[in-house]
């Protein structure tokens, strides 16, 4: 019974990348390489500000003083990031496109092999959409309807030049440019990506999305997002991200940050599927991000939410640091990994106001040979009187060379203060199947339904019509992994 | 004219900020049991952990005495120490304190705090196994810690063998009532009715007439929106049995 | 050149002169030559407590007689027990840098051998008296019993000690160690059992800060249904440091291991636990459980807690649990409102807490009392 099940599993398996397809635009690309020269003609290419090219360049030399970063539970080859071109964008870029009307409709192709038909998605759910390919934003719907609210959503480098005061205020102000590594790097290159501003006691009044599209070969992605609530203000933010499948393997350090002053919220949401490699582990993206969120108000509330199918490598830890007294964190996390893919991911809970709360729910889901460990920090300061956090970390193992791991760090100097962590180990068993098919229903559904099960606590946190992907997003990657 | 043992006078108090008793008067006199009785939120919880001292519950007005003596402001201990006894609605738990170790303790405090003679061992011994034993509890339940994975029904039982033990002068009993069956209703009963003194006052908050079947109040108390909005004698705990709450709250 | 290479050229000239440990000391002294000593930034298991606070050069004298006291309630050894004072022996390897510091310093190993079959009704106490490098290894054989009592007394220099236990298949063996003593220097200690099939061992371990004392703690349970329970309490107090790092490593099928640590920090103490519960490819049908509790008593004590586990195959059953938090506030105010003090009341309750650890062969030899009065209760 047990080989017989075992033999199924492995067919799956073999399934390959339902989203894997390679868009064939030309572009505007930088030869591969990094310098000052580079990160000047970056700089210069945006019509950048000097402050922003001396921003740029002060994380340029400190990145080349930094070792890379050993200390998570992966292990992949050296990356050559000399290797790498530093700057890509699609050809149409000189010329924009005013309307959705004249984008290069083999980029809207792209967009409906993935499913996602750009207009006709915006209009039925209600969302503005923001489309990065590659690295420039090339299209934004819903602006009036923002700009009504007085909500700013654009790409970064536009807000460079439309809202300079607020970038230069509030960027790098959460991770800064020397936090690590790959926030480092990024800050010294990035491309672009979104910035959100919402005013004082404004509620945003529909959910802002951005999809994420690697492109073109042997480019970097480094994204970098800003999002600032004013006091009171709300926002939900969506990221997605798929990618075609491609040989070479692909970094991605991108850097989000999320400032919430006073009573703001801000919930961000992502379903990550960049492409993870084949079945022998050929390919696939490492994504190695720096995602964090500053409660700088008081009673200021920030919420992670992320399904993560995708990438050989996921280096990402979505953070709060809760200052303002009385503000809350919050991580749900589902992580699956398959055949070769390692995935290093959770979260960091740093309390410092007092009376401060955060939540951490940890789903991991291991299949085929891939490593999945969760790694997360709760620290208590001296100041965080009253603080609480709750952590629950599940991990459902389903392959049997496959490995789930669990890293937490928990550091409090406070008595006034509560800590709890709980971590779980299951697994889908041949029993479990056994049983289902015996009822008639088949493995693959079996499975299916088992993990949907143990996500459901964290799918419930997504907005509904992202919680409809996610679910679809697990299913498509279930199917390549089990029986 | 009798003595109040416990006097309430125009007590206010908040919960994070949110006011729930709202001007709260009520006496008892050494001798009676009163019931005070009300619909969910109406504050009767809420004035057990006042008067208990609570940390979290902040009285912005009003006075409480214990035998003439002021009570706000006061350590929960010297609360206990001046007489007063709160049985808990939700019975505490204390894993690896013992039963026994934890009633000594508690009667060792009262001793000292009253400049009297603490019991020796033999004799707290020969007194909490007969107090035990007619709550019908056995030696081993004294062993186990505090409220450890006590059912429901012994945990209130053990809230009345610490009231039979430390003798207060004014018990509140926080809905003693809830969670139990038949048999232990009665043997609740008649610890309370043992308790019943000239000597001593006793607070009822409970939800229904069932209780008052089996200890019968010398006055009834209805507390609606943080205030008394009637007081009667036995009979009015039966009508509101009949007609509910709704005919006096609806007009307060 | 830095303190470390500082110490290791130290320690390698000391090591090298002629002596009749050189047999035992030869190959960590090479594996020390090859490798070095590590730089404690670069080490994630030493994260809280740095390695180069264990690199003491008072560990470089030879005017401490180093070997502890090994020796049977009564004075006599059982028949079927033999006590072997040796520099022949060959000592298994460890690979922890701080044990190869240890196995290039020590003069001799004392080997403890328990024949197959043998039930010793006796117990075997263990007492560390001196400062230095020593080590004791402890062979089990096939279905022999023991317990011991192991206990390290104060010194004033810095130690460093390693006790390798092996048991074979169903040996059973009882272990009671106790660590209180602060002393004036840093004090390091490393346990490492191997159990064979149907093997069980069982720890008590008791252990107090000291400036710094770091307890290192190996099991692998190598065979089938081998099996292990680890009871630890966990004090630091005073501006003392305690790291305590237990890893249990599960190699065989069907094996178990349960884990329940109390932390108390006090003062200005740091204490760290360090959790680690790996299942190994071949470790199917394995059943692992840790619970944590700390008890964060002052704002200027610090507690760091890292319960891990890394899996790596999918029939298991794995669990673990920590907690970091102060006194809970409704047993204080129930305690309170009964008529007990405060100071009474928290007292009460931190006895409590330790209670939950004290097994009761432990108690049996006053650790409880031991700890209350460490901690002023």
């Amino acid at each position: 019974m047990a080989t017989e099940t075992g033999a199924r599993i492995d067919d799956l398996v073999k399934r390959p990348y339902a989203a894997g397809f390679v868009t064939d635009i030309e572009s505007d690309t930088l030869p591969p390489g990094l310098s000052e020269d580079v990160v000047r003609f970056i700089s210069a290419r945006k019509g950048e500000p000097d402050w922003l090219l001396e921003w740029r360049l002060a994380a340029y030399r400190h990145w080349r003083t930094m070792p890379i970063p050993e200390w998570a539970h992966l292990t992949f080859p050296p990356i050559d990031f000399e290797s790498i071109s530093y700057f890509s964008a699609p050809r149409s870029q000189k010329d924009r496109p005013q309307s959705l009307d004249d984008v290069d409709p083999e980029l809207l192709r792209t967009y409906e092999k993935l499913g996602i038909p750009l207009h006709e998605r915006a209009a039925l759910a209600g969302v503005a959409v923001d489309a990065v390919f590659d690295s420039v934003s090339i299209g934004t719907t819903f602006k009036d309807k923002l700009n009504e609210a007085g909500v700013v959503f654009c790409s970064l480098a536009e807000a460079v030049q439309s809202h300079p005061e607020l970038v230069k205020r509030y960027l790098g102000t959460v991770v800064p440019t020397r936090d690590n590594f790959y926030a480092a790097l990024n800050s010294a290159v990035f491309s672009d990506g979104s910035f959100v501003y919402i005013p004082k006691g404004v509620r945003c009044p529909m959910e802002l999305s951005t999809y994420f599209r690697i492109n073109a070969r042997n480019t970097g992605q480094f994204e970098r997002t800003l999002i600032v609530a004013e006091e009171g203000a709300y926002v939900s933010y969506l990221e997605g991200c798929t990618a075609p499948q491609r040989d070479e393997h692909q970094l991605h350090a991108a850097v989000v940050e999320l400032v919430a002053l006073d009573d703001a919220q801000i919930k961000y949401s992502t379903v990550q599927n960049w492409y993870p490699g084949d079945a022998e582990g050929r390919g696939g993206i490492y994504n190695c991000v720096t995602t964090r969120g500053a409660c700088i108000g008081k009673r200021s509330k920030i919420s992670w939410t992320q399904v993560e199918t995708g990438s050989a490598i996921t280096w990402k830890y979505p953070s709060v640091v809760l200052r303002g007294d009385g503000s809350v964190g919050e991580f749900y996390s589902v992580a699956l990994t398959n055949n070769y893919q390692q995935a290093d991911t959770g979260t960091k809970m740093v309390h410092l106001g007092r009376d401060t709360r955060s939540t951490i729910v940890s789903k991991g889901i291991s299949a085929g040979r891939s490593q999945n460990s969760y790694r997360g920090l709760v620290r208590i300061s001296p100041s965080a009187h009253g603080a609480r956090n709750h952590t629950q970390c599940d991990s459902l193992l389903i392959g049997e060379l496959c490995g789930a791991h669990t890293f937490p760090y928990i550091e409090s100097s406070q008595p006034g203060a509560i800590v709890e962590h709980e971590a779980t180990t299951s697994k889908v068993s041949d029993d479990q199947l056994f049983l289902c098919r015996q009822r008639g229903i088949d493995p693959e559904k079996a499975v299916s339904m088992i993990v949907n099960g143990f996500c459901k606590e964290v799918f419930r946190e997504l907005p509904m019509e992202f919680a409809v992907e996610a679910g679809k997003l697990l299913e498509v990657s279930l199917e390549g992994a089990v029986g | 004219m009798t003595k109040n043992l416990l006097e309430i006078e125009d007590l206010h108090a908040s919960v994070a900020g949110t006011p729930i008793l709202k001007g709260l008067s009520l006496s008892i006199p050494a001798g009676e049991v009163h019931a005070l009785m009300g619909p969910n939120g109406s504050g009767k919880s809420t004035l057990a952990y006042v008067l208990a001292g609570r940390e979290g519950y902040e009285v912005t007005a009003g006075r409480v005495r214990i035998g003439g003596a002021d009570l706000l402001g006061l350590a929960p201990e010297s609360r206990a120490h001046l007489g007063l006894f709160l049985a808990f609605q939700y019975p505490i738990e204390i894993p690896g304190v013992s039963n026994m170790e934890f009633l000594k303790s508690a009667l060792d405090a009262h001793h000292r705090a009253s400049g009297t003679e603490p019991l020796s061992t033999i004799e707290f011994m020969k007194r909490v196994r007969s107090v035990a034993a007619d709550l019908a509890l056995n030696t081993e339940f004294l062993k186990r810690g505090v409220n450890e994975g006590f059912s429901g029904g012994e945990k209130k039982r053990n809230e009345i063998l610490q009231l039979l033990m430390l003798e207060p002068k004014v018990a509140v009993l926080d809905e003693t009532d809830s969670g139990l069956d038949i048999d232990a209703l009665k043997v609740v009963s008649a610890g309370v009715n043992r308790f019943r003194d000239p000597g001593r006052a006793t607070l009822l908050i409970t939800h229904y007439q069932r209780l008052l079947d089996h200890i019968v109040p010398d006055r009834v108390h209805v507390l609606s929106d943080g205030m008394i909005v009637r007081s009667g004698d036995a009979g009015l705990a039966r009508e509101l049995e009949s007609r509910g709450y709704g005919w006096l709250t609806d007009a307060a | 050149m830095t303190a470390n290479n500082d110490f290791l050229s130290r320690l390698l000239e000391y090591a090298s002169a002629p002596s009749a440990a050189d047999a035992l000391r030869a190959p960590a002294l090479a594996e020390l030559r090859r490798h070095g000593l590590p730089d404690s930034k670069k080490i994630e298991a030493f994260k809280y407590t740095p390695i180069t606070a264990y690199y003491r050069s008072d560990l470089l004298t030879s005017d401490t007689a180093a070997a502890p006291r090994i020796e049977f309630a009564g004075g006599r050894t059982p028949a079927g027990v033999t006590i072997t004072q040796t520099t022949a022996a060959a000592i298994p390897a460890e690979s922890h840098p701080l044990a190869r510091i240890n196995a290039s310093l020590i003069d001799s190993v004392t080997v403890v051998d328990v024949a197959a079959g043998r039930t010793v009704k006796e117990t075997l106490h263990i007492d560390h008296a001196s400062s230095g490098c020593n080590r004791v290894i402890v062979r089990m054989g096939g279905k022999s019993r023991m317990q011991i009592v192991e206990r390290h007394a104060r010194v004033d220099r810095a130690s460093n000690r390693v006790i390798q236990i092996s048991l074979a298949a169903d040996a059973r063996l009882y272990h009671q160690r106790t660590e209180y003593e602060p002393g004036e220097q840093s004090a390091w200690g490393l346990l490492h059992a191997t159990l064979g099939d149907g093997a069980v061992y069982d720890l008590d371990h008791y252990l107090c800060g000291s400036k710094p004392r770091r307890a290192d703690i190996v099991v692998d349970l190598r065979g089938r249904a081998a099996s292990t329970s680890l009871t630890a309490g966990i004090i630091a107090s005073q501006a003392h440091a305690i790291d305590s790092y237990v890893t249990i490593n599960h190699f065989g099928r069907d094996t178990r291991s349960r884990q329940l640590v109390h932390g108390i920090a006090t003062d200005k103490g740091q204490l760290t636990f360090n959790g680690r519960i790996e299942i190994h490819p071949s470790a199917g049908g394995s059943d692992a459980q840790l619970t944590n509790r700390n008890l964060l008593l002052m704002p200027t004590a610090r507690i760091n807690t890292k319960p891990e586990l890394e899996i790596h195959t999918r029939d298991v059953a794995c669990s673990h649990g920590a907690t970091v938090g102060a006194l809970d506030a409704g047993q204080l105010f129930y305690l309170r409102s009964r008529g007990i003090d405060e100071h009474a009341a928290r007292s009460l309750l931190t006895r409590a807490f330790l209670s939950r650890i004290v097994t009761e062969a432990a108690m049996q030899l006053g650790v409880e009392t031991a700890m209350q009065s460490i901690l002023e209760l």
